[in-house]
C-alpha cells in the first residue's frame, strides 16, 4: 500500500468514525438535540433532495445549500423570502426545485435566473405541511394543506384541485413511479402514527408494513421504486417491497429528519444539526458528507 | 334529470345510438340489472362491497370495495372503468396468482359495460360525478396517460 493509498484509507475511516460518533450523539441525545432546535431556530434543519443529476439540495433554518460532489462541499443558494421547509425537485428537472413551508405557500425557484415564482396562489390557504412532486410529470405536484387535504396541480401551479380530504394530517408525502397503479403512480404519506399509501388516483390508502415508531422520513428509489428507506427517531430502515415489510439497516436513525436516494443508488440522510451523511451500501454503513 | 343526464352519457360511450346502446329500455335499468347479475356476488346486492374492504387480507388481496359515496369508483375515468372491468386488475402487492378485480371482457360486451357504469354514476353524489367528469375531461385531453 503506498502513501495516497494509505491517506485514502485513513481519510475514510475518519469519515467513518466522525458519521458513527454523529450518529450515536444524535441517536443518545436526540431530545435534547430536538431542544436545542426548538430553541435555537438557526441550528433546525428539514429538508434534502437530490436532482437528477445527482446535485443535492438541504433547506436549513440558514437557507437552502446545494452541494454537486456527493456532500462534501455545500454553496448557499440566495433564495428571496422566508426560510422554506420544504423542497421537492420537478421531475427530470436539473434547474429548478419547488419551495414552500407553512405560512409560506409553494413557489417554483428556477436556478439559473434567480427566480422565485409564487405558484400557490390557486390553493385556498398557504398552510402547507407537505409537499411532493410527482416521479415523472415535471408539472404535477402535490400539496398537504395541514387539516385540509391534498391538493393536485398538473399545470405546475396554474390550476389546483382537492384531491382528497381523509390524509389531511399527512406531515411527508412522496410520489413514486412504483409500477401497478391504476394511474401513474402511488403516493406514501407519513401521518402522526404510521405510513400510508395509496395510487396516485387516490382510490385506496391503506397501511404500508409497520415501523416501530412513527417515520419521521421517507424516500424511494428512483431507479428502482420498490426499494425504499424511512426513518423513525432511533433507527434507519429499508424496504425492498413498496414499503411492504421494512428491516433496519442501522441504529443510525436518532436525528434523522429527511432522506434522499440519488440514481445512482446513494442513499443520504440529513440530521436535526445540518450534517448529511452517504451510504452507498443501501443503509448498511454510513459515512460523512459534509456540513 | 340525473338518469337522463347518465343516459344520455350512456348512449355517448357507445357511440351515440342510443338504440345500440340500450336496446332494451332504460341503460341505467339495463346495467342495474347487469351489475346485480354479474357484480353483486362480490360487491353486494347494494354495492355496499365486502366488510373490512380496505383491509388487505394475509395473502395481500384487497377485498372487494363498494362502489357508492363511501368507494373510490368515482375516482376513475370511464375509461379506466371499462379498463379495469373488461381486462381486470391486479394489486401489485396481492401474492396470490388471482387477479384483484376479475375480467369480464370475455363475459360483457362493450355496450354492457358501458351501462354498468352508467349504473354505477347513479350511486355517487353529484361532487363525485363532477369530480368524474373532470378526470374523463383530463383522460381526453391526454393530461394524465396510464
Amino acid at each position: 500500500m503506498n502513501r495516497r493509498e494509505r491517506t485514502n484509507r485513513w481519510t475514510a475511516a475518519a469519515r467513518r468514525l466522525m458519521a458513527a460518533v454523529m450518529m450515536m450523539a444524535a441517536a443518545g441525545a436526540s431530545t435534547a438535540t430536538a431542544a436545542v432546535n426548538d430553541a435555537d431556530p438557526q441550528h433546525a434543519a428539514f429538508a434534502l433532495v437530490a436532482n437528477a443529476a445527482g446535485t443535492l439540495f438541504k433547506a436549513t433554518a440558514s437557507g437552502l445549500h446545494r452541494s454537486a460532489d456527493g456532500g462534501i462541499t455545500w454553496t448557499g443558494v440566495p433564495v428571496p423570502g422566508s426560510a422554506h421547509r420544504f423542497l421537492a425537485v420537478p421531475a427530470g428537472a436539473r434547474d429548478a426545485l419547488y419551495l414552500g413551508g407553512p405560512g409560506a405557500g409553494i413557489a417554483r425557484f428556477d436556478l439559473t435566473t434567480g427566480q422565485l415564482t409564487d405558484i400557490g396562489k390557486g390553493l385556498p390557504n398557504a398552510e402547507l405541511a407537505a409537499l411532493a412532486a410527482h416521479a415523472t410529470q415535471p408539472d404535477t405536484l402535490y400539496a398537504v394543506l395541514a387539516g385540509d387535504g391534498i391538493w393536485r396541480t398538473q399545470d405546475a401551479g396554474k390550476t389546483w384541485e382537492r384531491m382528497d380530504k381523509r390524509t389531511a394530517n399527512a406531515r411527508r408525502l412522496i410520489h413514486t413511479n412504483l409500477k401497478g397503479s391504476m394511474q401513474t403512480g402511488w403516493l406514501y404519506a407519513i401521518t402522526p402514527d404510521k405510513i400510508r399509501l395509496s395510487m396516485d388516483c387516490f382510490c385506496l390508502w391503506r397501511n404500508a408494513g409497520a415501523l416501530p415508531e412513527p417515520a419521521s422520513a421517507i424516500a424511494f428509489d428512483p431507479s428502482e421504486p420498490a426499494t425504499m428507506y424511512a426513518a423513525t427517531p432511533e433507527m434507519v430502515f429499508r424496504s425492498d417491497d413498496g414499503g411492504q415489510n421494512w428491516r433496519r439497516v442501522s441504529a443510525a436513525g436518532g436525528g434523522v429528519v429527511d432522506i434522499a436516494v440519488t440514481r445512482t443508488g446513494a442513499v443520504f440522510v440529513l440530521m436535526r444539526t445540518g450534517a448529511v451523511l452517504r451510504s452507498a451500501d443501501r443503509g448498511a454503513t454510513w459515512e460523512a458528507a459534509g456540513a | 334529470m340525473l338518469r337522463a343526464m347518465v343516459f344520455t352519457m350512456a348512449a355517448i360511450m357507445v357511440g351515440g345510438s342510443a338504440a345500440a346502446a340500450e336496446p332494451d329500455g332504460d341503460p341505467i335499468a339495463r346495467g342495474g340489472a347487469i351489475y346485480r347479475e354479474h357484480c353483486a356476488s362480490c360487491h353486494g346486492a347494494e354495492a355496499q362491497g365486502a366488510p373490512n374492504w380496505e383491509e388487505p387480507n394475509a395473502a395481500g388481496e384487497l377485498p372487494p370495495p363498494p362502489h357508492g359515496p363511501e368507494g373510490h369508483t368515482w375516482r376513475h375515468s370511464d375509461d379506466e372503468l371499462r379498463h379495469m372491468i373488461a381486462k381486470g386488475w391486479r394489486d401489485p402487492f396481492n401474492r396470490t396468482q388471482r387477479l384483484t378485480m376479475p375480467a369480464f371482457g370475455a363475459i360483457l360486451s362493450d355496450a354492457e359495460i358501458a351501462a354498468v357504469i352508467a349504473y354505477l354514476k347513479t350511486l355517487w353524489t353529484d361532487e363525485q360525478r363532477a369530480f368524474q367528469a373532470r378526470r374523463n375531461a383530463e383522460k381526453n385531453a391526454g393530461e394524465t396517460p396510464r
